[in-house]
């Protein structure tokens, strides 16, 4: 919901390696860490919230372009290094679906790590106090809102698009759009050939909002629907198993019940 | 999606063709190759001919055409890369939608002619064992959960949930199922690894990764593949 799935040949050889290399640090670092939590005992309840994870992100909410990530969820119940273990797995799956690419598992799951460990700092260690509705609603959406921003700047630099962000920003209300229905999604381009380069205009137009408007407004929509669905799902986690949602984890011996 | 990885591992384990006689090492090796030349293409020319490969396989395996759906997501996912190229060129801008859609062909071809079991053997030289386990048992509780849902859907229906004009409570109730199913999933996990301790596996849970000698066979079709792609790249 917060991120797009990046799939093979689009980005430079370069920043795909690179993420590779960041992320499978950020793995062992995560399995080195996870010894300590006895990660072998633990390895049920990471491969269940994978599981989960690619349920969620395969089932589409209704007519909007969106899935549940449960990432920041997963955070909160395993922990930031097993959960990140979680997103590894789900993206190595999800690449060979068609959902991502293999040669993107790195850069994907570097971005979803990120909602991850923010989701389980904001909601363990930062908002400790805060009432629990208030700690998910903020956790979700502030987690998600980094993720979406590093989303958004590695598309935006690889493709240019971040110059055309601001150019678009000067354009003005398009008549031509009024006669489109309400919520199609209309790409326009326009090719300045004065520079080296030319530059391309996008926009898109969603219930009257044009370019950056309409792109804020579906990642917004997004946020909130993954925000208010990770507080739903902890509203019930808390009455029927409070134990889940401790800092440590849920507990092994007696399935996830203390 | 959870019905196509149904329908996928049905395939790769039932569907008879020469794919499936291939050994699994000669297939992801093979994969390898064919991914890094699409990545590598650097025009239109080059992902035809990588594309009209992968279409001739997929006829000739006589798999089913509904493959070719799993390569719709990264079309769509390709589109803001691919407009940041219309301003070169069109061709441009089909290059980068045709190198994304034929990358997630190519996976899926591999997904449809091996067992995932074989995958995570081949996976598991590289990843570390406590990862592969992980796998593992991640893609045998898709299918446990999947079903769980279906029976969790079906009560919630006949108690008259998701029909018209009861959204928010539909929606709420739905939130309240999804943590229904993480609870019981984490119970299901911890008696799936139970089981598998129960049959002798220790520390690691699974052993797919068999010892394997390349056969002439393989080496030749992988020979053929190298060729296959240093020529388009360079050539096309």
């Amino acid at each position: 919901m917060s991120h797009i799935h990046l799939p093979d040949g689009v980005l430079p050889a370069n920043l795909w390696l690179l993420s590779y290399l960041a992320a499978w640090l950020w793995l062992r670092s995560a399995l080195r860490q996870s010894e300590k939590e006895a990660v072998q005992r633990k390895l049920p309840f990471v491969a269940a919230m994978s599981a989960l994870m690619l349920l969620t992100m395969s089932i589409p909410l209704g007519p909007l372009p969106f899935h549940l990530n449960l990432t920041v969820l997963t955070g909160i119940v395993v922990g930031p290094w097993l959960g990140f273990v979680a997103v590894v797995i789900v993206n190595i799956i999800l690449s060979l679906l068609g959902h991502g690419g293999l040669t993107t598992i790195g850069i994907n799951s570097l971005i979803a790590g990120l909602e991850v460990v923010v989701g389980w700092w904001l909601y363990h260690r930062l908002l400790h106090s805060w009432r629990r509705s208030w700690r998910t609603l903020l956790a979700t959406g502030l987690a998600l809102l980094l993720s979406i921003s590093l989303s958004l700047g590695i598309v935006g630099s690889s493709t240019g698009m971040l110059d055309l962000a601001g150019h678009e920003l000067h354009l003005g209300q398009d008549p031509i759009a009024e006669e489109q229905p309400a919520a199609t999604l209309n790409v326009s381009t326009t090719a300045d050939m004065g520079g080296e380069q030319g530059v391309i205009a996008v926009k898109a137009e969603l219930l009257g909002l044009t370019g950056i408007g309409a792109l804020a407004g579906i990642l917004l929509a997004g946020l909130g629907l993954e925000s208010l669905a990770t507080l739903g799902i902890i509203s019930y986690l808390q009455k029927v198993n409070p134990d889940l949602l401790q800092d440590e984890g849920p507990d092994i011996e007696s399935g996830g019940q203390r | 999606m959870s019905f196509k990885l149904a329908g996928i591992d049905q395939l790769a384990t039932s569907h008879p063709s020469f794919l499936q006689k291939w050994s699994s090492r000669g297939k992801v090796v093979g994969t390898a190759v064919l991914l890094l030349g699409i990545v590598a293409a650097t025009n239109w020319r080059q992902i035809v001919v990588f594309l009209n490969l992968l279409v001739a396989i997929v006829l000739t395996a006589k798999l089913p055409v509904w493959l070719f759906s799993l390569a719709l997501y990264p079309a769509i996912f390709s589109l803001p890369f691919a407009l940041s190229k219309l301003s070169v060129s069109v061709a441009e801008a089909a290059t980068v939608v045709g190198k994304a859609t034929t990358a997630a062909l190519l996976l899926a071809l591999l997904v449809a002619s091996t067992p995932y079991p074989q995958i995570f053997g081949a996976l598991s030289r590289v990843l570390p064992p406590v990862l592969t386990d992980a796998l593992f048992l991640a893609y045998r509780l898709f299918f446990l959960v999947v079903g769980s849902l279906e029976r969790l859907l079906l009560s919630l229906r006949q108690r008259g949930a998701f029909g018209k004009g009861n959204f928010c409570w539909s929606f709420r109730v739905t939130l309240h199922a999804i943590g229904y199913l993480i609870a019981n999933t984490l119970r299901l996990s911890q008696r799936l690894e139970q089981n598998y301790r129960l049959r002798g596996y220790g520390v690691r849970i699974y052993w797919g990764a068999e010892p394997y000698v390349w056969r002439m066979l393989d080496l030749a079709m992988l020979l053929v593949l190298i060729c296959l792609v240093g020529g388009v790249l360079c050539f096309a």
